[in-house]
């Protein structure tokens, strides 16, 4: 049976909702730590106390859940490589540890290496973030000290690299199956490293989120890139769970609970249906304007998980762009 | 529905059809609301995404006739439309059609010389 992971807000009172709906058909849950120590890569509407992250993991135990913490900024501005910096770092995590906080999720290979080698009872994960698309660089981590690997989504749909990742390490395999972001979406490092550092210093007045209206404002105009976007539809499940893939992790704590708890019926359930936008991590608007209709991406699989990718030569996706994708006005 | 509520619904998928045949492409309006500011300005706002600066610019013509259409029935009068991008790029995030108070007429002058603005009808 696959294991799914599953995002939380950050408040106690969404995990206990969560917990009730979702109790036995999930495996972990996890959220980003307090933004005062270290920013993550996306936004983050709760920023947890210590004290609450020690009373949610302990009640996420209580209910044989695992609970993780993702820490996962793209730049710590050198911080992590100060003296002084460091000792911050390293007590946090040290009170992580204390606070049975199961595992830590990081994209620094520092701190994969610092957290495996210095503190014993706390396990370290590599984040999507890392950019895991090849069998060697998964080595790389296993080699500093990884538990465990989030692959990069970019390679969601290239099976042939899942299953060399998969020969390569021991290491557990995670896969994100709702995370919409444009396929080789050339806004990522730049858009992870802005949340980087505005999480981490939210006095930084930016004009607006550049990456953010471009990325959708992109897909608006030219709909067939949703289609080619690396999310993996509830249905489809069953083809990462022969390759061995350990487990699938569903995106978007910075979404409601209602909807967090929606999403994981969908894909625990392994099946939608209506709109596949309302499963995706991806802004509203795409999801008020377009209507993808699930049922009708049955066995697109199949030529996604042997397609070369080579986009101006195949048109499959643009295709199926132009046959489903309807504006909702229209329906 | 209230009568100005139905009209701005109206108004949010007919201005997504006009930018949408002239574009050829799919244009999206998240939000279009009317507006009344503190300094007496009012008008109507639509946010876009989709379209870009130079279509913005070709079409103007086409774009100023379906909002002063719309704003006739709204029974809003409007001294200035203009597209407002995102600094530094070609994406189009928002339309105003404004109606100045005295101060902001005078200041008028200003508005012309953003780089962020683009003056369908002024
Ligand atoms: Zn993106
Ligand atoms: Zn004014």
């Amino acid at each position: 049976m696959m294991k799914f992971s599953t995002p939380l807000p950050g408040d106690a009172e969404s995990l206990k909702q969560i917990i009730k709906e979702l109790k036995g058909s999930i495996d972990e849950v996890y959220m980003a730590g307090p933004s005062e120590y270290m920013g993550s890569g996306r936004a983050t509407l709760h920023s947890p106390l210590l004290e609450d992250i020690g009373r949610q993991a302990s009640y996420a135990h209580r209910h044989n859940i695992k609970f993780k913490l993702i820490l996962n900024s793209s730049c710590l501005s050198g911080q992590h490589l100060t003296s002084n910096g460091s000792n911050i770092f390293r007590k946090y995590l040290e009170e992580l540890e204390t606070l049975n906080v199961d595992m830590v999720i990081v994209s620094d290979p520092y701190l994969v290496e610092m957290i495996s080698k210095e503190l014993q009872g706390l396990k370290v994960g590599v984040s999507c973030i890392a950019h895991v698309d090849s069998p060697q660089r998964a080595k790389f981590f296993e080699d500093l000290g990884a538990d465990e690997i989030t692959v990069d989504t970019n390679i969601n749909r290239h099976f042939n690299l899942l299953e060399a990742i998969r020969e390569a390490t021991d290491c557990k395999l995670k896969v994100i199956a709702n995370e919409a972001c444009l396929y080789k979406c050339p806004f990522r490092y730049s858009h992870f490293n802005l949340f980087s550092h505005i999480t981490a210093s939210p006095q930084i007045a930016i004009m607006g989120d550049y990456y953010f209206e471009k990325c959708i404002s992109l897909r608006v105009r030219e709909p067939t890139l949703i289609i080619r976007s690396p999310w993996i539809r509830p249905e489809d499940i069953p083809e990462y769970e022969k390759i061995g893939i350990d487990m699938i992790k569903i995106s978007g704590r910075a979404n409601t609970t209602q909807w967090i708890i929606d999403t994981m019926k969908s894909y625990t359930k392994g099946h939608h249906k209506g709109n596949l936008l309302e499963l995706l991590d991806c802004p509203n608007e795409l999801r008020d304007h377009f209507y993808i209709p699930n049922e009708k991406l049955e066995g697109a699989i199949k030529q996604w998980k042997t397609c070369k990718k080579s986009c101006h030569k195949c048109n499959f996706c643009e295709n199926l762009a132009k046959e489903l994708i309807l504006r909702r006005r229209d329906l | 529905m209230n009568k100005t509520l139905k009209e701005l619904s109206y108004a949010r998928d007919r201005i997504e059809d006009t930018l949408q045949d002239l574009s050829g492409r799919t244009i999206f309006v998240p939000e279009v609301k009317i507006f009344n500011m503190a300094c007496g300005c009012r008008g109507l706002l639509a946010d876009l995404r989709g379209l870009e600066t130079e279509e913005a610019e070709v079409f103007h013509k086409k774009i100023t006739r379906t909002l002063k259409d719309i704003l006739g029935k709204l029974g809003l009068k409007v001294d200035m439309i203009y597209a407002r991008n995102f600094p530094g790029t070609y994406m189009v995030v928002g339309i105003t059609a404004r109606r100045f108070c005295g101060r902001c007429k005078r200041e008028l002058g200003s508005i012309t010389s953003r780089p962020d603005i683009i003056v369908l009808k002024g």
